[in-house]
């Protein structure tokens, strides 16, 4: 059976090109398309579709808006040109999204995993992880759980058991019980959403968790060496064990 | 670039302890009696210690009488006079410690052979720290000027980028982006048509940039906000209905770069855009009197009169903060609005009798 999908975007060359995309793809049955937040939000719960995507800047009523009103639970694939806040959100609940512009390559990226959490019975569902998202980008607390993916597969995680994380170019590299996942999100960003008591940024690339710190040691003159539980041993930079030492006293 | 410095008084104390040991063969000399090079030392020293202390002064007063001089007799006047109380301060001290180690009559001695010596040494002495002190305190200024006159080609850069980054709204760019990516297949003709327009716009924006403040003909800013407008009804549709009423002997007249273009893009993004059925923007140049009047005017869902006053984004404060330093309050900026009613804003720029020429004369 084809995956139903429905296209949400407002502006009408855009909205005819992802159209004409989605009809090369042969595993999706576009069923309908609309041009604004209010009709959409009514033709979603009309149409009860698979999949939709989504542009979040719309007249009338926002894309996050109508993920707020809809009662049908489709997959989501958010279409955005510039909006930082949602992204990140997006990225800690592991939504899918598709950053404009867009053609055809970054288009089926997206599809592929997008396929996979559909037929994928065992995930959270896409609109439970959506709604937490929205509830992200609205406040701006500390975070407690976060959504990574495996294989294709999205899988939840408890921050507070994160051991660790690490800079990885562009992304963050979240390690746990000696598994390693990727996040599309700056380490500030990430440390701007960690509880500062359990989390400590180490240096440039590394923040740690304290529950699985098992020593600080010094290194050399000015710098200390952190042991992790698992055996990982991290050296942090000067200045943060200039404050790590005053942390000690 | 830092480097790190000792303290100064470090440079300081040894300056005075070497005078203190050179001081040694004069004090030996002095003494009718041998004695051990170590005592000699320690008189050289206790002769140097008690003015080395004094000396403080002496920086405090290069710092209070600054160089370079502002009146030449007063500086030299005001040195004079310190100089000299530097060199009877030092007498005195000495001789009260000798005094009070030796006896009246030894002191009395003493002074009655050394005292002009002394003095006149005092007074070498000033001017060499005071001249050391001016050197350093000169240097430090210089060192701080340096600093500061980086640290304001800093601050320049970042406000020029900042500007730049104003100018090209990034939803706007990466909306318009997209859609030449979904023309480049369909219609490549348009797409390339778009494309021209995109890099004119580009230019201007970075050309404008590069010399801030300069005045272009309303032409000039007419063909901008056209290739603007043409970029936004490709992404907007027919939701985009725009129409210009611009009186041609208004073309030439100058006007401050990116005064228009602004007031277009707030009236499109929240005239039009946030509705589903669009919306009508005019765009309108006239004469009225000596002035020279621009409107940019939409029928979107307007403001009430006291949201208008801080309405619009940054765009129109940025448009409104420009022509008040510009023009010092020679050129009116008012927004008409209502609930309902639309919003416009409504620009009058001064016109140099002989209309149509150069308008908006430079402050």
């Amino acid at each position: 059976m084809k995956t139903r999908a429905v296209v949400v975007e407002d502006e009408p060359i855009a909205r005819q090109q992802l159209r004409e995309l989605l009809l090369e793809i042969d595993w999706i049955d576009c069923v309908g398309e609309a041009a604004d937040g209010r009709s959409a939000a009514a033709m979603i719960d009309q149409l009860e579709p698979d999949l939709v995507f989504l542009d979040i800047e719309m007249p009338e009523m926002s894309g996050l808006d109508v993920l707020r009103s809809i009662q049908h639970e489709p997959a989501v694939v958010f279409t955005t040109a510039y909006d930082k806040f949602a992204v990140a959100a997006f990225e800690l609940e592991a939504i899918d999204y598709l950053l404009k512009p867009f053609g055809r390559e970054r288009l089926r990226a997206a599809l592929e995993r997008v396929r996979r959490a559909v037929h994928d019975e065992t995930d959270v569902p896409v609109a439970k992880r959506a709604h937490e998202a929205l509830d992200q980008l609205s406040g701006d607390g500390t975070l407690t759980r976060l959504f990574v993916r495996d294989r294709g597969r999205i899988l939840p995680v408890a921050v507070r058991e994160i051991e660790r994380l690490e800079a990885d170019d562009d992304y963050v590299a979240v390690h746990l019980r000696g598994r390693r996942f990727l996040v599309y999100l700056g380490m500030s960003e990430f440390e701007a959403r960690l509880d500062p008591t359990r989390f400590l940024r180490i240096h440039r690339s590394h923040i740690v968790n304290l529950d699985h710190v098992a020593a600080m040691v010094p290194f050399d003159a000015t710098r200390l060496q952190i042991e992790m539980k698992d055996g990982t041993k991290l050296i942090a930079s000067r200045t943060r064990s200039r404050e790590l030492r005053s942390l000690a006293i | 670039m830092k480097t790190a410095r000792r303290p100064i008084w470090i440079w300081f104390a040894l300056a005075w302890l070497v005078l203190g040991v050179l001081y040694a063969y004069p004090m030996r000399a002095a003494v009718s009696r041998a004695i051990t090079p170590w005592e000699s030392v320690a008189r050289g020293m206790t002769h140097v210690t008690p003015v080395a202390l004094v000396a403080g002064a002496i920086w405090w007063l290069t710092g209070v009488v600054t160089w370079p001089p502002r009146r030449h007799w007063r500086f030299f006047a005001v040195h004079l006079v310190a100089a000299a109380a530097y060199g009877f301060v030092w007498l005195a001290i000495d001789t009260s410690i000798i005094a009070f180690g030796t006896g009246y009559s030894v002191a009395f001695e003493i002074v009655r052979v050394f005292a002009g010596f002394q003095v006149l040494d005092g007074v070498m002495i000033y001017a060499s720290i005071a001249a050391v002190s001016y050197v350093v305190r000169i240097a430090r200024q210089l060192r701080e000027q340096e600093a500061r006159a980086a640290r304001a080609e800093t601050l320049r850069m970042r406000a020029e980028l900042a500007a730049i980054r104003a100018r090209l709204n990034p939803h706007f760019l990466f909306n318009t982006l997209h859609t030449l990516t979904a023309l480049v297949r369909r219609d490549p003709e348009t797409a390339e048509q778009a494309l021209e327009r995109f890099g004119d716009m580009l230019r201007y924006v970075l050309d404008v940039k590069r010399s801030a403040r300069e005045d272009v003909t309303l032409a000039d800013e007419m063909q901008f906000v056209r290739s603007y407008l043409s970029l936004e009804k490709l992404r907007l549709g027919d939701r985009l209905n725009a129409v210009e009423h611009v009186d041609p002997d208004a073309l030439d007249c100058r006007i401050p770069s990116l005064t228009l273009q602004p007031l277009v893009e707030n009236a499109i993004k929240y005239g039009i855009a946030p509705r589903a059925g669009g919306g009508r923007l005019e765009i309108g140049a006239s004469f009225e009197d000596d002035a020279l009047v621009l409107q940019v005017r939409d029928d979107g869902p307007g403001a009430s009169s006291t949201v208008a006053e801080d309405a619009g984004g940054m765009g129109l404060r940025a448009v409104r903060q420009a022509l008040e330093t510009r023009f010092a309050g020679h050129a009116r900026f008012n927004v008409v609005t209502a609930p309902g009613e639309g919003f416009a804003v409504i620009i009058a720029l001064p016109v140099p009798s002989g209309a149509g020429e150069t308008a908006a004369a430079p402050v």
